[in-house]
This record gives structure tokens, C-alpha cells and sequence, in this order.
């Protein structure tokens, strides 16, 4: 679950080993949040996945 | 004009007066928030679920309530002026014409203000502004329900007797500094066809060439805001020019208990003051969904009430917030205006007419609650719509700019605050007032005062409470 009018927090994932991303992201404020992943493929192909995070305190 | 009229009259300011007097301004004003209500049902049923992605949920929880409760602030009830379902109601009324009268017991706000309360529970209950789906289908059964129920009764019975958002307007605008007013009293006495309640008929008396007024506010005789939808019917029918849209003192009506056209006295509707005590209420019960105390609280209640279901907890809050703690609070200050002050008035008398008193402290807290929303996510509108219009093919408005939100939190918090305190002084004004009339009734003015001012001073301080608190939100994270 998500409020529509908050402030998103955006964050890049850089490659560590092959096929491993890690990237740094605040929780702002405590609530249910959802993660957006936007992926680009190396042929230009776009994904989003999307992975909720509920109860942040 | 009289001595008394106000100097300001909207309908002589240059364009804005010519545009509110053309007798399509409404229609005008309509057509693009319908257009508006369409893409947002079309977008939450088929647009995508994620509620900050979506016009129905963006529009409807954050832009739609923060400027509707600043436009109240700053001038009237201009949105039901615009209202689109009322646009959709003039169509079907071409069609159908209605048959029934509304019944006599229902004639009141008793189920206004207990639809207003059941919309503030369901909101919480399933989560509403997180459900784009949802959302559509209230709108939809918005629609549905004006459609059903101006269909079969006469006159705007859906406007003054069901709309749960048209009594949140109409008590909001008891504190707005516009009224639909007459302009002169003097015109109006001589005046045999009151055509601004009457309307006007063509000459064979069959076909109805300009409405009065359909929610029963004869001008000369109305006083304030209360039950008045700014439709502006009354400007169009008065064949004296005599009616116009002009400035008064906000809160000024909820001072005084002359005889209201439509209304009665407010000291003797406890339907209104019933409405008015749900509005204020409602408004600290609404914010308090946010914060995070309350998920401890519905946990703790969860666990003694022995359910895990969130219904039966919110319920209980829900009773506590709008029925016990009203009664135990209101109560107990007639109960010492009574003893303490020395009032003949019985109890609920004396609550009811406190009641309105209560109305400018709970808008201001609409104000910092809603006002919050707005600001801080008011442009989020903007990649909003360029990822609705994306999702048609091609992105004629660009790539979505998520990065656009709004004002920064720590620049609206002191906004708030400044709400809450113009509510406060607003409430205490007006309580005094109401104090000093309480002398007719055999009261210590200053005694009857000081219960009313210390509710008051508790609501509002359980409001600033509810701003300060660390909110328990629903925001997006995107990476």
C-alpha cells in the first residue's frame, strides 16, 4: 500500500559480482512502502518489478 | 444599495462578475470536471494498481481534498458549483422525470452525517487512498446513486439531504468569506413572483424556463452559507438583478440563531449540530488514521477484544471518536454551564447550540490535515498524468518526472500549525459569543464561556498533538 502526493526516494544499484546489485535507499518516514525496480537490458529492453515493503518503523 | 450591503460583490469585479453571471458558468465550470471524473474512473479500473501511479487515487486523496478545503478558506462552496454529478443529474433528468417527494423523516442530516461518517470509516478500513480500483468504483457509485436518487425525488433532495461531500461543504462554508446574498432588502419586499425560489415558467405555466431554488434557501430570508451549493440558479431567476455573490464576516452565521429560509433555527436542529460534531470529530478521527499511535492502539484493542480483524477495532474507535467522547466532552461543559455558570437551558439545548461553536476548530484541522497532502504532493499530478497519457500509446506529455512532488514538509508543518490556530481562535470567538448570549438565559457570561473555551482548548491540543506526530505513511520507492 502506497499514499499517492509523497515524496518518492530513488536510489541506483550498481553490479557487485555477476547478476548481484546492491544500491543504498532511506525509508524517510515509517509506513507501507513499495520498491520500484526499474531494470535495462543490455538490448535496451526495459522491466519493472515491484516488491512491497509494509510496516517500516 | 442599502447602507448595510457589503462593499464587495464578486459579480461587479471585471470578467470574473460577467462569467459567474452568464447562465452557462456552471455548466461551463462542470464539463472539464467531468472530463476530469471519467479519466480518473477510467484510470483506476484500468490504469495501474500502484495508488501514486494513478489519477483516481492522486486526484481524489491529494489534489481533489486539499484544494477543495482552500477554496472554502479563501472564497465558498465553489466545488459543488462545479460538482460534474449534478452535470450528470440535469442529462438524466431530461430523460426521466422525477416522480416522489423525499419522505418527511428523512428530511434532515441525520443520514448525511452518518454517510459522512461511514465514508470516513470505510477510507480507513480498506484503505482507499492505496486503491485506485476502489476509488473508481466510489466514484462510480457516486454517480449511480445521484442518478437513483435525484431520479426518483423531486428537487435536489441528493444535494441537501444524502451528499455526505455537500454537507462537508456546507458546513465548511460557514466559515467562508463569500455568500450568495441579496443585495438590497428593500427590493425584495415588493417582489410578488419570487422567482429566485419559484424559478420562472413560460407563459402556458408548462415548461420550466429557470429554476429556483431547489434546495428550499428563499434569498431574501436566507442567512449564511449552510445548504447553499453556489449553483447560482437564484442569480439567473431574480428579475431584479438583487442577488449577488458578496463578502461577510467568516463564522459570522454560526454566531447568531435568527430564523434560516430552509433551515429553521440552528439552535433547534440537533440534526445540524449532530453533522457539525461529526465534522469536527471526523477531522482529528481522520488525521489520527495517519499517525502512527494509532496502529498501537488497534493492536492493543486487537489483543483485549480478542479479533484480528480490523473492522471491530476500527468500530470501536469509530464510537469512541464520534459518539462517547462528544458526549463526555460536551456533556460535561453544558453539565457546568448549568451548575457552574447558572443556565436554565436544559443540556442538550445548550450542546446543540455549542456544537456550531466547535466547526471553525475542526476545519482547521481539515485545513492542516488536507492542506499537508496538497502541498507537499501537488505536482506529483504532473508525471501522474504524463504516465496516463504514456499508457495510450505515446508519451505526448513526455517522460514521467517522478522526482516532482511539492513543498517540503518542514514549510507546510508551520502552515498547519498556523491553521490550527486560526481554527482555535475561530472556535473561541465564536463560543464566546454564543457565551454572552447565554445571559438572556440566566448565565454568568464569563463562567459559561471558560467549559466551552477548555473543550476547545483540548481539542485543539489534541490536534497539534495529531500534526506533530512522526506520520505513519504510505510513500513509493523507486530505484
Amino acid at each position: 500500500m502506497s499514499h499517492p502526493g509523497m515524496r518518492p526516494e530513488f536510489g541506483e544499484a550498481l553490479e557487485v559480482a555477476a547478476g548481484r546489485y546492491r544500491g543504498r535507499l532511506a525509508f524517510t518516514m515509517a509506513g507501507d512502502w513499495v520498491v520500484l525496480v526499474h531494470v535495462t537490458l543490455r538490448g535496451g529492453q526495459k522491466l519493472e518489478r515491484q516488491l512491497d515493503v509494509n510496516g517500516v518503523r | 444599495m442599502s447602507a448595510e450591503s457589503p462593499a464587495f460583490d464578486l459579480l461587479k469585479i471585471p470578467l470574473i462578475g460577467p462569467f459567474f453571471s452568464w447562465r452557462h458558468a456552471r455548466t461551463f465550470l462542470q464539463i472539464p470536471m467531468l472530463i476530469v471524473g471519467i479519466a480518473m474512473i477510467a484510470h483506476g479500473l484500468f490504469g495501474p494498481a500502484l495508488a501514486p501511479k494513478n489519477l483516481a487515487t492522486t486526484v481524489s486523496w491529494v489534489h481533489f481534498r486539499g484544494a477543495l478545503v482552500l477554496v472554502l478558506l479563501c472564497a465558498g462552496n465553489l466545488f459543488c458549483l462545479a460538482c460534474p454529478f449534478m452535470l450528470v443529474r440535469q442529462w438524466a433528468r431530461r430523460l426521466f422525470r422525477p416522480r416522489f417527494t423525499w419522505p418527511r423523516k428523512l428530511r434532515n442530516k441525520w443520514l448525511s452525517a452518518g454517510l459522512f461518517a461511514l465514508i470516513l470509516f470505510v477510507y480507513e478500513l480498506f484503505d482507499l487512498w492505496s486503491s485506485p480500483w476502489w476509488t473508481a468504483w466510489l466514484i462510480v457509485a457516486y454517480f449511480a446513486t445521484i442518478l437513483l436518487i435525484d431520479g426518483m425525488f423531486k428537487h435536489a433532495v441528493f444535494c441537501k439531504f444524502v451528499c455526505p461531500i455537500g454537507q462537508f461543504n456546507f458546513v465548511a462554508s460557514t466559515l467562508s468569506p463569500l455568500e450568495v446574498k441579496v443585495r438590497d432588502q428593500g427590493v425584495c419586499v415588493p417582489c410578488q413572483t419570487k422567482d429566485c425560489i419559484r424559478g420562472r415558467r413560460d407563459p402556458g405555466g408548462l415548461v420550466t424556463i429557470q429554476r429556483g431554488c431547489e434546495l428550499a434557501l428563499f434569498q431574501p430570508s436566507k442567512v449564511g452559507n449552510m445548504d447553499c451549493t453556489f449553483c447560482l440558479e437564484c442569480i439567473q431567476a431574480c428579475p431584479h438583478d438583487n442577488v449577488g455573490i458578496l463578502s461577510r464576516p467568516p463564522a459570522s452565521e454560526l454566531m447568531t440563531d435568527p430564523r434560516r429560509s430552509g433551515i429553521g433555527f440552528f439552535s433547534r436542529r440537533t440534526d445540524i449540530a449532530g453533522l457539525a460534531l461529526v465534522f469536527t470529530f471526523g477531522a482529528l478521527l481522520n488525521a489520527f488514521g495517519m499517525v502512527s499511535p494509532v496502529y498501537a492502539l488497534e493492536s492493543w484493542l486487537g489483543r483485549v477484544m480478542h479479533v484480528s480483524h480490523e473492522a471491530p477495532v476500527l468500530g470501536l474507535i469509530f464510537v469512541f471518536s464520534l459518539i462517547v467522547e462528544p458526549v463526555l466532552m460536551l456533556g460535561l461543559a453544558a453539565w457546568l454551564t448549568r451548575v457552574w455558570a447558572g443556565s436554565r437551558r436544559a443540556p442538550v439545548p445548550l450542546i446543540v447550540r455549542y456544537a456550531y461553536g466547535l466547526v471553525p476548530l475542526g476545519f482547521g484541522m481539515w485545513l492542516a490535515h488536507y492542506s499537508f497532502h496538497f502541498l507537499t504532493g501537488m505536482l506529483t499530478l504532473i508525471p501522474v498524468t504524463q504516465n496516463a497519457v504514456a499508457s495510450l500509446g505515446r508519451p505526448l506529455l513526455g517522460e514521467p518526472l517522478w522526482t516532482l512532488t511539492g513543498i517540503p514538509t518542514r514549510f507546510v508543518q508551520p502552515l498547519e500549525l498556523g491553521f490550527l490556530i486560526l481554527g482555535l481562535t475561530g472556535s473561541l470567538l465564536v463560543t464566546h459569543r454564543l457565551a454572552q448570549d447565554e445571559a438572556e438565559a440566566g448565565a454568568h457570561p464569563v463562567r459559561a464561556f471558560i467549559p466551552w473555551a477548555a473543550v476547545c482548548l483540548a481539542l485543539w491540543a489534541a490536534a497539534v498533538w495529531l500534526i506533530l506526530q512522526p506520520m505513519e505513511m504510505r510513500a513509493t520507492f523507486m530505484g
